[in-house]
């Protein structure tokens, strides 16, 4: 929430009223088509199922590109908005950095603000082997990439940003034991180092009012008791209720918000909800299954589309976490891969 | 000495990215005094000029607007007791 001050000054005293405002930044209830892209060749293919999965279901309102970081090329954001614009789509953009975290970025970094995943992949950390919080080096390119992002949204209408966590795999937090194990770590240096990135995201955004920061809250715990705290973080850099950041459970499906196996670990991340900050979800996968498929030769599909029942049990998911807007894979909407299911549904959630 | 007074109000309390935004300013100050100057020219000669009238206020009332987020509010108009503001969502 904004707030405009007027003071009125003689020599002798001064008085001052204020005035409360919202720039709404996030707009009514959206669905967000989203496909991981490697470059602007690769982005191009998916020009055809963009196409048919918006015929399929009209409520699709926008059209999102994940990117990792490390393949990131700024003419992936036009390339983007042209395919969105082709269809009258909303576009938005989001990297991931974790083990996508440019080398180039990381070979900057000492050692101790390194580690490792399972499988020896390098990724930056939020704190230092001395246990203090926050890596400069990531900081300064995080910043960079965010301005970068923010500027060319803010030139061309685009209005929403999701940020990267510090992440491992995706861009979501990781908490798992490759960095609870890394020297230096303790829950309030990861805390801290999570906050600092938030903070940067707010400073970046005082230059464009317009637009909203995304960060994921959730990911690979233990964060039951992090993610509110970050959630806090936000709602005190960029004002309670503020329509310019949100927070985002990547882990929606029919069955719950935040992809927790153990209820009492849903439990825990739902109290991110009482927040007073502006909330979207990501399906924790695409659904779909082929039209050709056939139970009687085929082996099950991995991810199979919903059933109308999943569908609305979902959307009830989602209405209980608030939601302001979902994100929801590209394959999902498939004509061919039963994405008619969601169009009845998704249209009067929109309209709601 | 009486404090000035002064109340805002925006004409409205959501906005979307880019539009418009006007804030009206009601403002006074009740120590606040117009006077009016006579003003007569008399030259070396010894001649001299109509009297003329000037108003002028002593110590007026100067507003000062900020905001969070940093906006940039431009005043349109002041009528010396409402004045109006716009700036960009």
């Amino acid at each position: 929430m904004g707030q405009v001050t007027v003071t009125a000054s003689t020599a002798g005293e001064s008085v001052s009223a204020s005035a409360s405002f919202v720039v709404d930044a996030l707009g009514p209830r959206r669905v967000w088509a989203i496909q991981q892209v490697s470059s602007v060749a690769n982005l191009s293919t998916y020009a055809g199922q963009l196409a048919d999965a918006v015929a399929t279901v009209p409520a699709i309102g926008g059209f999102g590109v994940r990117v990792p970081w490390n393949l990131y090329t700024p003419d992936i954001l036009p390339a983007g908005k042209a395919m969105a614009d082709k269809h009258g789509r909303a576009y938005s953009i989001r990297f991931m950095a974790g083990v996508n975290t440019p080398t180039a970025v990381l070979d900057s970094m000492d050692a101790g603000h390194i580690g490792f995943s399972v499988e020896g992949k390098p990724f930056p950390l939020p704190f230092g082997a001395d246990g203090v919080p926050g890596n400069a080096v990531f900081e300064q390119a995080y910043r960079e990439m965010l301005t970068e992002l923010a500027t060319w949204c803010s030139a061309n209408s685009v209005r929403l940003i999701h940020c990267s966590q510090y992440a491992r795999d995706w861009a979501e937090l990781a908490h798992g034991l490759e960095v609870r194990n890394a020297p230096g770590w303790t829950q309030a240096a990861f805390i801290e180092g999570h906050r600092r990135l938030i903070t940067i995201a707010r400073e970046v955004s005082d230059a464009f009012p317009g637009l909203v920061f995304e960060f994921p809250l959730s990911g690979h715990g233990p964060i039951g008791t992090v993610s509110p705290l970050l959630a806090d973080h936000m709602a005190a850099e960029f004002g309670p209720g503020s329509r310019r950041v949100t927070f985002q459970g990547n882990g929606w499906a029919y069955n719950g918000r935040w992809g927790a196996a153990d209820p009492a670990v849903a439990t825990q991340m739902d109290n991110c909800l009482t927040r007073l900050v502006a909330r979207a979800f990501q399906a924790i996968q695409p659904w779909s299954t082929p039209a050709t498929y056939d139970p009687s030769t085929d082996p099950a599909p991995k991810n199979p589309q919903y059933d109308s029942a999943q569908v609305a049990s979902a959307l009830a998911a989602a209405d209980g976490g608030g939601a302001d807007y979902l994100e929801i894979y590209l394959p999902t909407f498939r004509s061919s891969m039963g994405g008619a299911v969601w169009a009845d549904p998704l249209a009067a959630w929109v309209a709601d | 000495m009486a404090a000035p007074t002064v109340t805002v109000s925006l004409d409205k309390p959501t906005y979307a990215p880019g539009e418009k935004m006007t804030l009206t300013v009601n403002y006074a100050d009740a120590d606040t005094k117009t006077i009016t100057l006579t003003v007569v020219a008399t030259d070396s000669a010894g001649n001299t000029s109509a009297p003329t009238t000037v108003n002028a206020v002593i110590d007026p009332v100067g507003l000062t607007v900020t905001s969070s987020p940093v906006r940039t509010w431009t005043k349109v108009s002041d009528t010396g007791s409402v004045a109006v503001f716009t700036a960009t969502a």
